[in-house]
């Protein structure tokens, strides 16, 4: 009976190990990515931000801290009036599927200069690959802004912005023939440099002066020295 | 029938030695002790309950059975294991707020026989005016978790019992570092390292009150 009873103790100790090494931890599903191999070398991959659909607001009514929302970005408000805007998105692959997450954050470029062009910066985590980090001068200030109300809206939704065509190029810089630079990144995208273009494209506009439309990121990257 | 009671008896001790020497598993001992921070250090402080979206950051959660009623699920598979946050990080040196956004997911190398139990995280922290930074890491969950289902199986509901749990990179993943910078930070280089202290009022909740040491040299 003893055996019986030691022998069933193994066994649980077994079950138990066995049960930890099968169990299926969770794992975010990984899509084939959509590369294309650039002639002087390196690679290609365009992602995508569907808006306003994209759009994800994370603070709760009452805000964090000094941080608070206004509409679907967060907004906080730092010395001498200066202000820095996040804005978080659902982000995809040019086949549309969402494939991770994305934040852009946006200060003005020259403190002193509110109205002409940010500086942006692009986090994209991608759980089934790594992150990529962007960053850019703005050809344009990207910060929401009041229009009829005290409630800041996104530029994409302010009067005007499109006048001049359907297709703004938003990045001006700092890297070579004014594109953005990729300043690093995580596992799949560990060591990689290169350069980004930020598109805004606006499909239509709908009732309540909100566009729809879409944010192209196109980035060519290879592996750094 | 006594044979029976026998075999279950033994079985449901050594499922509970078994799971016991899992918990406890020493390559926790090994992963204790997170890497030095070198360079002067700024330390921030932020806490749940301002908003998140995303998978819900609870034992459960990672193990991919928690039900999220603080935020919004994601429901496309792409990011359902994916979490984002926007918080406000107060430099008590400076008084300066920053706005911070944290995007983070469940680390593929996690393996229960491993005592791999965390998440892959990214920051990007700005300073109005001053500057910014883009910070990439993680963090292993395991040993609060440890702790809070110890203290659950003693009957006293989930509470890990430290003061204040440092968060070490997962294995395999490299230490966690500040990748880039703009403005003041511009030529910055760094790491960081978060750590986790337990709030009373939320147990079993792992984001808590959190401490971010940025390290920058």
């Amino acid at each position: 009976m003893a055996r019986l009873f030691y022998g069933s103790v193994l066994g649980g100790v077994l079950l138990s190990v066995l049960v930890a090494g099968v169990f299926p931890l969770p794992h975010s599903q990984r899509y084939r990515s959509t590369i294309e191999v650039v002639p002087d070398g390196g690679r290609e991959e365009t992602f995508v931000i569907e808006w306003p659909a994209d759009r994800i607001q994370p603070l709760r009514d009452g805000g964090a801290g000094s941080v608070h929302p206004a509409g679907l970005v967060a907004v906080v408000d730092g010395p001498a009036g200066v202000v820095a805007a996040a804005e978080v998105f659902r982000l995809r692959d040019v086949a549309g599927n969402v494939v991770g997450l994305a934040s852009r954050t946006a200060t003005p470029a020259d403190p002193g200069d509110r109205g002409r062009g940010t500086r942006s910066e692009w986090m994209l985590l991608l759980p089934s690959r790594g992150a990529l980090f962007l960053s850019q001068i703005d050809a344009l200030d990207t910060l929401p802004r009041a229009v009829t109300g005290p409630m800041p809206v996104p530029v994409v939704d302010t009067p005007g912005f499109w006048a001049g065509g359907e297709r703004r190029r938003i990045t001006t810089g700092p890297a070579d023939g004014g594109a953005g630079r990729v300043g690093g990144g995580t596992a799949e995208f560990a060591g990689l440099q290169g350069s980004y273009d930020e598109t805004w494209e606006r499909r239509e506009s709908a009732a309540g002066g909100v566009n729809h439309g879409r944010i192209v990121l196109r980035t060519r990257v290879l592996a750094g020295p | 029938m006594m044979k029976a009671l026998v075999i279950i008896a033994g079985l449901l001790i050594g499922i509970f030695a078994g799971a016991t020497v899992l918990l406890f598993n020493p390559i926790t001992f090994m992963q204790g002790a997170p890497a030095g921070l070198s360079g002067a250090i700024r330390s921030f402080e932020w806490q749940s309950g301002a908003g998140h979206q995303g998978m819900v950051l609870t034992p459960a959660g990672l193990l991919g059975f928690g039900t999220d009623t603080s935020g919004a699920p994601f429901r496309d598979p792409g990011i359902r294991y994916a979490r984002a946050e926007v918080v406000s990080l107060d430099d008590e040196g400076e008084g300066t707020p920053a706005l911070a956004v944290r995007l983070s997911a469940l680390a593929r190398s996690n393996s229960l026989l491993q005592a791999r139990l965390g998440m892959a995280t990214t920051w990007n922290v700005v300073w109005p005016g001053r500057g910014s930074v883009l910070l990439a890491g993680s963090e292993t969950l395991w040993t609060p978790v440890r702790d809070g289902l110890w203290s659950a199986l003693r009957g006293r509901g989930f509470h890990p019992g430290r003061a204040r749990y440092p968060l070490p990179p997962v294995p395999g993943f490299g230490p966690s570092l500040l990748i880039a910078g703009s403005g003041e930070f511009a030529a910055a280089s760094g790491s960081f390292r978060e750590e986790f202290a337990p709030v009373d009022d939320a147990p079993g909740d792992l984001v808590g009150l959190r401490r971010l040491h940025l390290a920058i040299e």
